[in-house]
């Protein structure tokens, strides 16, 4: 299926961001997921490369953030179906395309990770 | 009420512990059986920064800790604190505060004591409250308690399943001697830290069988507040 809209800006500009890109990797393994869901994965996940803790204050702001600006934004982008009511979370088809450039976003962040100390997101508490 | 229903409460907390990596299953699903969690494994692309678990209570988010820290945390369970990384482990009792365990033999409860009365130690101010299943037992660590007791700020009480005539005289520590069968069935240990709810700890283990116990270490407040007050109102 290629229904999706792929305009060019809207998906480089989805891929911009840290967690964005990590909704979109985790819904590689996965048809759909919940708000809540991505929120604990998100959270812990970024920083996975520190020795953090992620409390429930972190895991929170993180939510709040993938409900109010980055879910719509891979919604606009066609890459998720976000209902909002609900808190799902349903990864979309996209072209073939779109699809082998997440696999290079994938591989790129594996790379660039592994070989890089420094966590993306700061410590916050 | 009495130590068997603290043992109680405490089974019936359960956590779930979820593991995101990369790997097939999950490497800790045998290792945290035995404690009260329920462990699932799901899985993760590989994007270079390694797994996490996430620990939920009663449904809650509590926290979560990179794989590797919890790997740290865990590489001596209820060993010497010298053995292990003192950091990791903190951050992995923030989330785990308590441990069910099914069958501790003396050791292990011994090592899991002396990390209760080392911390009683170094903090040196609050209660330090333990049980002994019998006057020998209390006679056998009564220089050690001797010790602690000297230490300024620091009030120790022991309990005793004993006749207060058979119960040794411990210096500098107060001895509550009673004939009481929980007493004699029960390993109890708590320390109150003065307030500090961050050095309060407590470990309760009732020998079901000849050597081999049941029951619980804790680092939650609350909880240990109630055992140290359970002691002093019932003994």
């Amino acid at each position: 299926m290629t229904d999706a809209p792929a305009d060019p800006d809207l998906l480089f500009r989805a891929l911009s961001h840290v967690r964005r890109r990590y909704v979109l990797f985790y819904l590689r393994d996965r048809d759909a997921t919940s708000l809540d869901e991505l929120a604990d994965v998100v959270a812990g996940w970024t920083t996975a490369d520190t020795d953090a803790l992620t409390t429930p204050r972190r895991r929170e702001r993180v939510l709040i953030d993938l409900d109010h600006v980055h879910l719509p934004m891979l919604a606009d982008a066609g890459l998720v179906a976000y209902d909002r009511d609900a808190g799902e979370v349903t990864r979309r088809e996209v072209p073939d395309a779109v699809d082998r450039l997440l696999d290079v976003a994938l591989a790129v962040e594996r790379t660039l990770t592994a070989s890089a100390d420094t966590g993306e997101c700061p410590q916050e508490t | 009420m009495g130590l068997s229903e603290f043992v109680e409460r405490v089974e019936g907390r359960r956590r779930t512990v979820v593991e995101y990596s990369p790997a097939d299953s999950s490497v800790f699903s045998e290792r945290l059986a035995v404690r009260n969690a329920d462990v699932v494994h799901r899985s993760l692309p590989d994007a270079g920064s390694g797994g996490f678990v996430v620990v939920r209570r009663d449904g809650e988010f509590r926290g979560a800790l990179p794989l590797t820290s919890v790997e740290r945390a865990l590489a001596s369970p209820g060993g010497s604190a010298r053995d292990r990384d003192e950091a990791a482990f903190q951050d992995f009792m923030d989330l785990f505060d308590e441990t069910v365990f099914a069958s501790y033999d003396r050791g292990r409860m011994l090592a899991t004591a002396r990390e209760i009365e080392d911390r009683a130690w170094r903090v040196g101010q609050g209660t330090l409250v333990a049980g002994f299943q019998s006057a020998a037992a209390l006679g056998e660590q009564a220089d050690l308690y001797e010790t602690l007791g000297g230490r300024d700020g620091l009030d120790v009480h022991v309990y005793v399943a004993a006749d207060a005539a058979d119960a040794p005289d411990v210096d500098r520590v107060t001895v509550h001697a009673e004939p009481a069968p929980e007493l004699g069935d029960f390993w109890v240990l708590a320390f109150d830290a003065g307030g500090d709810d961050a050095n309060k700890c407590a470990l309760v283990g009732e020998e079901r069988t000849d050597g081999e116990f049941y029951g619980f270490w804790t680092y939650d407040p609350d909880l240990v507040d109630e055992i140290v007050a359970y002691l002093r109102d019932t003994y």
